[in-house]
């Protein structure tokens, strides 16, 4: 045995763990960025990425028909009496539209958008394997000019962030993971709090929002936007609605469950924001 | 058994071993080409195949072979899993040359052999992806995770093993150019003086 330890092959054993951590260490220094052969490979592989995960979702979508056919009819019972609902509520609909075009117009949403900068639609090539907050990979990078922390949105609302990039693809974390933080309020209330992803709750692609008080008036339904008070997301993005209001273990405030707007279930194209307003004072304050 | 030991121990050179060793090798790519390609499709739990896979083509070649695919696996592992690149390297590296090291010295090709070193393995490695990268973070209720995401993934991972016993056993068997059998090596000279 001490034979071994005194062996030219132990030594070479040794050089190969001492580049590997030294391949760690650099990786580390490159804040977000990955090593350059790891770009060169996921060059390579993302049309091979691209093509599996469109060959599972057919095939899961396939055996779906089969082993959920319960839970679509459960599905289909609750979409009957949301369509009831929905068809009730279509009364006021008109009366609705008008008020949100006036409120639009008078919180000058139309003037701040303009501002933000927006990618060219970025389509999911395939998932982080076995990430429990279900985060996945776009077909664009830094060639493209994204960089990393730029928020990554879809029509509906806020997805997550970008936290890793290479050459020609990168690394989204969504709203589901507990690494994010993000300022968010009430879009018709004063409240406010912070999202952030949950371990119990991202298996339902749920997250919760914190530091409520404890007269809290947020209810089931109302919709939580992106606030801009802390964090690196522009203001004013949808994140979701609230789903129930719930105590937090510390027992001094209350958090409120939050299902978001996006269906990052079923997700197959986002948008990444490059530059908003405010991201450069963000960028220092970092 | 004496007769089919004898057997095993007179039987003639395999021919064109160069060949098949092409082929073996060729065939090793594709599987790790599939564990990989696999890695990334799809939303859910899935088993870590690049390590059944890994510990396979370890319990027939030497050190440096192993611990050369120990690494070209975990590499691959790092980039399907988003996680630091030479994490799982440096795992892997030194699983695979521990497992080399076993099956030269210690044990032989058996089915449950590889079974019980791939959960170990596995064990190890999806315990190491849950400290690092959600146990020290210290994330609220973190032991539903490991019930809930890591062991169906170490599950996953041993049930493949299963499946992927068999397929390295057939191209082992008819493609595996000298049989790496230290024991029955050990033996032949002793039946000799017998």
């Amino acid at each position: 045995m001490g034979g071994f330890f005194r062996s030219k092959k132990f030594r070479i054993i040794l050089c190969i763990i001492a580049l590997l951590i030294g391949m760690m260490l650099y990786a580390v220094t490159q804040d977000g960025y990955t090593l350059p052969t790891t770009g060169f490979l996921g060059r390579i592989l993302n049309p091979i990425r691209s093509a599996s995960n469109s060959i599972s979702t057919s095939v899961q979508d396939t055996l779906d028909v089969f082993t959920k056919s319960k839970a679509y009819q459960t599905e289909n019972e609750e979409l009957r009496q949301r369509v009831a609902e929905l068809e009730s509520q279509m009364v006021d609909y008109d009366k609705t539209k008008q008020d949100l075009a006036d409120l639009s117009e008078f919180m000058g949403i139309k003037e701040d958008h303009p501002d933000n900068q927006f990618s060219d639609p970025c389509t999911i090539i395939g998932y982080v394997e076995n990430d429990p907050f279900h985060g996945f990979y776009i077909d664009r990078g830094s060639d493209d000019g994204l960089s990393v922390y730029d928020p990554v949105v879809t029509a509906e609302g806020l997805v997550g962030i970008i936290s890793e990039i290479s050459d020609t693809y990168a690394t989204v974390e969504t709203i589901c993971s507990p690494n994010l933080s993000i300022g968010a309020k009430a879009s018709d209330k004063s409240e406010s709090g912070i999202v952030e992803g949950d371990v119990t709750l991202s298996s339902n692609y749920r997250c919760r929002m914190i530091y409520l008080e404890k007269d809290t008036t947020l209810k089931s339904g109302d919709l939580i936007t992106t606030s801009n008070s802390v964090g690196i997301f522009p203001q004013g993005y949808l994140i979701g609605s609230v789903e129930s209001i719930e105590p937090m273990d510390n027992g001094l405030s209350y958090c409120a469950v939050i299902r978001p707007s996006v269906d990052l279930e079923n997700l197959k194209n986002v948008i990444v924001i490059k530059d908003f307003a405010g991201k450069e004072q963000q960028d220092a304050a970092k | 058994m004496r007769q089919s030991k004898r057997k095993f121990l007179t039987q003639k050179p395999v021919r064109r071993p160069k060949l098949r060793n092409a082929i073996r090798w060729g065939l090793y790519a594709v599987c790790i080409f599939l564990a990989f390609v696999t890695a990334n499709g799809g939303d859910f739990t899935k088993p870590l195949l690049l390590i059944p896979i890994a510990l396979c083509i370890s319990s027939v070649s030497g050190a440096v072979v192993s611990g050369g695919i120990g690494i070209l696996c975990g590499l691959l592992l790092d980039i399907s899993c988003g996680t630091l690149a030479g994490y799982h390297g440096i795992l892997l590296f030194l699983i695979c040359l521990a497992v080399s090291c076993m099956y030269d010295r210690l044990l032989l090709q058996r089915f449950w052999n590889l079974i019980w070193l791939t959960a170990v393995a596995a064990f190890v490695v999806t315990g190491f992806d849950f400290v690092f990268q959600y146990a020290i973070w210290g994330y609220h209720q973190v032991s539903q995770l490991y019930l809930h995401h890591t062991l169906p993934c170490l599950a996953y991972t041993v049930i493949s093993s299963m499946i992927c016993y068999p397929v390295f056993s057939l191209i082992h068997r008819f493609l595996l150019p000298k049989r790496r059998r230290t024991i029955e090596k050990k033996l032949k000279p002793m039946e000799e003086t017998a």
